[in-house]
């Protein structure tokens, strides 16, 4: 059976959130270095989904508050500094927190599907939303960035199909993400007794 | 804070934490050449009115030692010197200010007097204050893995990509946990959760000095935006 936190707000909860948020931001830093070339960059997202799922369980098993979950998701897209990346993690922090409220922080299952929610639409905003609707304005400025050779594999990359395709890579990995960290939780933080 | 206050010129938190704020999100959204490198130099300004002489200098010289650098090497090395470690430079730099100059009890009075709320204060002075010590626990779990022999490289890396993972990034997220409950236990001490109106001991007030100092950044930085969007090549 669950074992839901009913007190309220706590400040060791927001500490705790902005923690592990603190965490999964300097993860997608380390993988954002891929970015170097065209072929690299299209798995910094899927990558991403991959190793920060721990931060995620860990602020649900942690603070068992479905608002953190909501905080955890808007902080990580408002240090994206792009407005359709902030809306859509504050989307899916909202769609994350409702799930958590409906179904219990601690239902692993539930978790892995808002977990594989809001890494697809942090991904969909983050890396794929500029090449689909503002491609000439990225494209233009990608190969100011890095060159023409540059934008001419990234110009054969992309497109609305392996945006799709990459997408379904970034659920995959963000599944596979989620079964990690949950093997973790149960192997590390259970045993000793901090989760 | 002292020391700001001895050599440089003093100036309200809250205008360190915008200038954090612009250059991060300009670093990324604009292009890189000479907005970046301008960028660069208004942050480097700002270090240098907090009296950060020498920061400033060694932050110069690394820069314009990657930029060189970024102009001899292949195009997928050079990539990722224009397009991230000349950036997270920047970033670092304005984060740097902040931390070298200000106290987080003073960025918090700042951000209370605002009437920001505490679910925003808290994550935001918790992450300021938490980058630093992340740094330290990283070079501690580094060299208690090299005792053990399964010390971070490359090769480690590709080969015992799990292991490695798990290796590292456990032992971090446990001294998290352990900050976290710390943190808490000291905030609970000073009373953060009792529901009243706190009173601080560093007392915050935009002064003159500040509005001028914050009307002229905002020139500075809607010049940068101007210029990434003229024809000039770098």
């Amino acid at each position: 059976m669950q074992t839901e936190n009913k007190k309220g707000f706590q400040v060791k909860d927001l500490i705790v959130t902005a923690l592990l948020s603190l965490c999964a931001l300097v993860i997608y830093i380390i993988c954002a270095f891929l970015s170097f070339s065209p072929y690299t960059m299209l798995v910094v997202s899927p990558l991403w989904s991959l190793l920060a799922a721990i931060t995620y369980f860990l602020v649900a098993a942690k603070t068992k508050k479905p608002w953190a979950l909501f905080i955890f998701c808007a902080v990580t897209g408002i240090y994206g500094f792009y407005p359709p990346m902030i809306i859509c993690c504050i989307i899916a922090g909202i769609i994350s927190a409702l799930i958590a409220w409906k179904t219990g922080c601690t239902n692993g299952k539930t978790l892995t599907f808002s977990y594989i929610i809001y890494m697809v639409l942090a991904a969909f905003s983050g890396t794929y939303i500029p090449f689909l609707f503002f491609s000439n304005q990225t494209l233009e400025q990608y190969a100011g960035m890095f060159g023409e050779s540059y934008l001419g594999i990234l110009q054969t990359l992309v497109s609305p199909v392996t945006a799709i395709i990459m997408l379904v890579v970034v659920a995959i990995c963000a599944f596979v993400g989620a079964l990690i960290a949950k093997k973790l939780l149960k192997k590390h933080f259970k045993k000793a007794g901090m989760v | 804070m002292n020391k700001l206050r001895k050599h440089g010129v003093y100036y309200d938190s809250r205008i360190k934490l915008l200038l954090i704020l612009l250059t991060s999100a300009l670093a990324f959204a604009l292009g890189g050449g000479l907005t970046g490198l301008l960028l660069f130099g208004v942050v480097c300004l700002f270090a240098l009115l907090s009296g950060l002489w020498k920061t400033s200098i060694k932050v110069a010289i690394v820069y314009i030692v990657l930029l060189m650098l970024a102009q001899v090497l292949p195009i997928h090395l050079s990539s990722v010197i224009t397009f991230f470690l000349l950036r997270i430079l920047t970033i670092a730099f304005a984060l740097n200010i902040l931390f070298q100059t200000t106290e987080i009890s003073e960025l918090i009075a700042a951000l209370q007097a605002s009437h920001i709320p505490q679910a925003i204060v808290i994550p935001v002075a918790i992450i300021l204050r938490f980058l630093p010590s992340l740094k330290q626990d990283v070079l501690y779990i580094k060299q208690g893995m090299k005792t053990r022999g399964v010390g971070l490289s490359f090769w480690r890396i590709v080969s015992h990509p799990a292991q490695t993972y798990e290796g590292f990034l456990v032992p971090i997220l446990m001294r998290l946990l352990m900050t976290a409950t710390e943190l808490s236990a000291s905030a609970e001490t000073r009373g953060i959760s009792y529901p009243c109106e706190k009173t601080h001991y560093i007392l915050v007030d935009f002064r003159l000095r500040d509005s001028i100092l914050l009307i002229g950044m905002l020139a500075l930085f809607a010049v940068i935006i101007w210029t990434s969007f003229q024809p000039i090549s770098f």
